[in-house]
């Protein structure tokens, strides 16, 4: 048995969760990623960002495609608030004729569709904003990325879902 | 003139037209007959080297080519074993977490890293991982000693002030 401090303690700057957001612009009338934000994090706190935005949508999901690569080989959950983050991606690739992609093994957690699934928003049950969320929740949106915003949204919801959902 | 001849008008410059002549003379042969064969003589040399310059390239590009494919082949192997291995890990990892979180759950107290590694038949390292694995699931708590080590506890334990 080892009782050396250093080798009792996790590893606080390991990278859980892989916080995802893109931002979206419609350009002839399809969605078009305009931009991306990435907040690598564990439970006790966020442990670095990469973001992106550029005019070259191409270039700007390769930089994208790496980190997520990244995520996929070091198992690292991958947390979105809109469902529609990975669909559009994925339409995204197909777009711009990007090969050689694969996203088998990724996982990928929606918090509005747990918002949805295990939370109650009234009769018609429709899911609020992140901004609107945040508010409810109480959690300050002052110069904060929405990329930490999920962070502290999957914090506070994580211990109240079933087994098996987050994991 | 023969029916499988056609005739053609030329403009050559006189001085051309003269060599072209003399050249012709000196061989006993007609300007005609000269220019029939030059023409034919050109065309052969120009085909052929063509052939002969590009043939290595494409050689070369054939085998890129199948490097290529064999490549793909390797890297599409690799990522179904890098899937294997990262399941096969993630198995084992919820293997040992889920012994943690039984023994935190019917022991009711908190309990470090050595003390866990006392209970469960894992390396030390196995357990730190697994105690990840349960914070990441919000399974248990974190509670820091002043000086000494961290300890965890189930979460939700209703007499649990922390």
């Amino acid at each position: 048995m080892i009782d050396n401090i250093w080798f009792c303690e996790p590893n606080d700057a390991r990278e859980s969760w892989c916080f995802f957001a893109i931002k979206v612009k419609k350009q002839d009338g399809s969605d078009t990623i305009a931009g991306w934000e990435i907040c690598f994090a564990n439970p006790n706190r966020t442990v670095r960002k990469v973001a992106d935005a550029q005019s070259d949508e191409k270039e700007l999901l390769k930089g994208l495609l790496h980190e997520l690569y990244y995520c996929r080989k070091n198992d690292i959950k991958i947390i979105t608030f809109e469902t529609n983050t990975i669909p559009i991606l994925r339409t995204r690739i197909i777009f711009h004729d990007i090969h050689n992609i694969s996203f088998r093994s990724l996982q990928v957690i929606s918090i509005q569709k747990l918002l949805q699934e295990h939370l109650f928003f009234g009769e018609d049950n429709s899911v609020p904003s992140i901004s609107d969320f945040c508010s409810r929740m109480k959690i300050g949106r002052q110069d904060r990325d929405e990329t930490e915003l999920l962070h502290d949204i999957f914090k506070r919801i994580g211990p109240l879902l079933p087994p098996g959902v987050i994991e | 003139m023969r029916d499988n001849l056609e005739r053609v008008t030329i403009v050559l410059a006189k001085e051309q037209h003269q060599r072209f002549k003399d050249y012709s003379k000196k061989y006993h042969s007609s300007v005609s007959q000269f220019l029939r064969l030059a023409g034919e003589n050109e065309l052969d040399e120009n085909d052929g080297v063509d052939d002969l310059k590009l043939r290595p390239i494409f050689e070369q590009l054939e085998k890129t080519s199948t490097n290529v494919q064999v490549m793909q082949r390797t890297l599409q192997k690799l990522e179904k074993e890098i899937d294997s291995i990262t399941e096969q890990k993630r198995r084992k990892d919820e293997y040992i977490a889920n012994h943690i979180e039984e023994l935190l759950l019917s022991s009711g107290n908190k309990l470090s890293i050595p003390e866990i590694a006392g209970y469960l038949p894992y390396e030390q390292e196995k357990i730190i991982r697994g105690i990840e694995k349960l914070e990441e699931r919000f399974v248990v708590v974190r509670i820091k000693q002043i000086n000494g080590m961290s300890k965890w506890k189930i979460r939700g334990d209703p007499n649990d002030n922390n």
